[in-house]
C-alpha cells in the first residue's frame, strides 16, 4: 500500500510539472503561429518548433490523464509535418492549432478544479475525523 | 537490474524514473541526449543490464544511438527498447535493423512498461546465471557447441536477433503485414559438421551463412535471423509472390562460391535447403509467432523429403510413360 502511495505521489508530482509547463508551451504556439501567419505563403523554418511542442506533449499527456490533449497534440504534429511538406498548407493548421491551444487550457482549468475538489475532499475528512 | 533511459524530455524521463520504481527497478540512470548516454555508458563501472531510448532527440536520435551502443562489445546482445512516439513503420524498421529489442509506443501503458520490463530482467537474470553466454570472449571456450544457441548476427546486412524479429512483427500493424511474407532456410549438415568443432567456428559458419542468404535476398528489403543449429527465418517486408526455387539455386551457388573450409584446413560441404514461403497478411500476434515456427517446419520438412519441392511431373506425361 506504501509502494502505491508512493507511486501516486510520484505521479501525481510529474503531472504538475507537466501542467506547469502548459502555459509557456501554449504562449510558444501562440507566438510562432502568429509570426507564420504574418507570412503564410513563404517557408517557416519556426514552423517545425510547433510540431516539437506537440510531439512532446503528444507523448505524456495521456499516460499522465489528459488522453484528449495527448490525441490533439498528435494530430497537430502531423499536421505541421504535412503542412511543412507542403508550403501553402499553412492554412489547414489553423484548426488544429485552434483546438490544441483550447484544449491545454481546459487542461489547466480542469487540473485546477481538481486541485480544489482534492482539497476539499481532505478538508472533509478531517473534518468527519 | 541496471538501466540507462535516454529521452531528450525531462518530463518522460521523471515519468519513467516513477514507473519503473513502481515496478522494482530503482537502479536507473538518466540521460538527455545521446551523448550524455554514451558518456554515462563510457564512464560506468556498473554495466547497464537494458537501455530505454527515445528515437526523435536532436543532434544524435536514438536509431543512430542504437548503432552506436550495438559497437561496444559489451552490449551486443544487452535489450534495447525504443520508447517513442514514432508510429510511422518506417521509423520501426529502422529502429530494429539497428539494433533495437522491443519497441514501445507513446504514449505508453504503465503495465505494458512493466510487463516488458519484467521479461527484460527475466532474460537478465538467465544471462547472468549463465544460460545466454553475452560476449564473443565468453563463448570462444572449449566448451561444446550448443546448437541450439541462438547466434546475434547484428554486423550482417537484414539480421536482427530471433526476438526481436518477433517483437518486430507484432510491433508493424495488421496493414503493414500484407505486403510480407516469411520462409525457412535449413543448412542439414550444420549439426553433423559442427557437433565437434569449437563453439568459435560455429559463430563463424553461422555468421557465413547468414552473410550468403543477406546477400542472396538483397536487393529486397528483409529481416532475417538465426534460430539456432543450421536454421534462419527470413520474412520479405514488401513482397507479394517469392519465388523459392530460383532463390534455393542462387542460395546455393553463394553458399559454393564462398568455398569454406575448416580451421585444419579440409573443405566444408555444406547446401542450403529453402522451405515454401508463406504469408503473414493479416495476421494475429498468436498468429505471427505461429506462422515463423510453421516456416521453418516447412523447410524441414523439404530436407526429410527432398524430391517434394523438386518440379511435379505432368500427369499426362506420366500417363503417356514419359514420366
Amino acid at each position: 500500500m506504501q509502494a502505491q502511495d508512493a507511486f501516486s505521489a510520484g505521479l501525481q508530482k510529474v503531472r504538475s510539472r507537466f501542467l506547469e509547463q502548459l502555459p509557456e508551451q501554449s504562449a510558444m504556439i501562440r507566438d510562432i503561429w502568429a509570426q507564420v501567419q504574418s507570412a503564410p505563403d513563404k517557408p517557416s523554418p519556426i514552423l517545425p518548433d510547433i510540431g516539437r511542442i506537440a510531439h512532446r506533449i503528444a507523448g505524456t499527456a495521456a499516460t499522465l490523464g489528459f488522453p484528449e490533449l495527448g490525441r490533439l497534440a498528435a494530430t497537430l504534429e502531423d499536421a505541421v509535418t504535412e503542412a511543412h511538406d507542403h508550403p501553402g498548407g499553412i492554412a489547414a493548421l489553423t484548426a488544429p492549432v485552434t483546438a490544441m491551444l483550447q484544449e491545454m487550457a481546459r487542461a489547466a482549468e480542469t487540473e485546477n478544479q481538481t486541485e480544489t475538489g482534492a482539497e476539499t475532499g481532505v478538508q472533509t475528512k478531517t473534518g468527519q475525523a | 537490474m541496471r538501466i540507462l533511459a535516454v529521452d531528450d524530455d525531462p518530463i518522460i524521463l521523471t515519468l519513467l524514473v516513477e514507473v519503473l520504481r513502481a515496478a522494482g527497478f530503482t537502479d536507473v540512470v538518466t540521460a538527455e541526449s545521446g551523448a550524455d548516454a554514451l558518456r554515462a555508458i563510457d564512464t560506468t563501472n556498473t554495466a547497464f543490464d537494458c537501455f530505454l531510448l527515445d528515437i526523435q532527440m536532436p543532434e544524435m536520435d536514438g536509431i543512430e544511438l542504437v548503432q552506436k551502443i550495438r559497437g561496444y562489445k559489451a552490449y551486443e546482445a544487452t535489450p534495447v527498447l525504443m520508447i517513442t512516439a514514432m508510429s510511422q513503420r518506417k521509423y520501426i524498421d529502422a529502429a530494429f535493423a539497428a539494433g533495437a529489442s522491443d519497441y514501445i509506443t507513446k504514449p505508453f501503458e504503465i503495465g505494458e512498461v512493466h510487463a516488458r520490463l519484467r521479461l527484460v530482467s527475466s532474460l537478465a537474470e538467465t544471462r547472468r546465471a549463465g544460460g545466454i553466454p553475452e560476449h564473443h570472449e565468453e563463448i570462444a571456450t572449449d566448451r561444446p557447441v550448443d546448437l541450439a544457441r541462438r547466434v546475434k548476427l547484428h554486423d550482417v546486412d537484414g539480421f536482427i536477433d530471433y526476438l526481436a524479429m518477433e517483437n518486430y512483427l507484432l510491433q508493424v500493424s495488421r496493414i503493414s503485414l500484407i505486403g510480407m511474407r516469411t520462409f525457412g532456410v535449413i543448412i542439414p549438415e550444420m549439426k553433423r559438421v559442427l557437433a565437434h568443432s569449437t563453439p568459435y567456428e560455429y559463430e563463424s559458419v553461422v555468421a557465413d551463412m547468414a552473410e550468403a542468404i543477406s546477400d542472396t535476398l538483397k536487393p529486397q528489403s528483409f529481416f532475417a535471423a538465426h534460430a539456432g543449429g543450421g536454421e534462419f527465418i527470413c520474412v520479405l517486408l514488401n513482397c507479394n509472390s517469392f519465388d523459392g526455387d530460383d532463390f534455393n539455386h542462387r542460395l546455393n551457388e553463394t553458399i559454393t562460391e564462398m568455398d569454406l573450409h575448416y580451421s585444419n584446413g579440409a573443405p566444408m560441404s555444406l547446401r542450403a535447403v529453402v522451405g515454401d514461403d508463406f504469408s503473414l497478411k493479416l495476421k494475429s500476434p498468436k498468429g505471427v509467432s505461429q506462422t515463423l515456427v510453421q516456416a521453418l517446419a516447412a523447410a524441414e520438412m523439404v530436407e526429410r523429403q527432398p524430391q517434394r519441392k523438386e518440379p511435379q511431373k505432368s500427369s499426362l506425361l506420366q500417363l503417356f510413360g514419359f514420366g
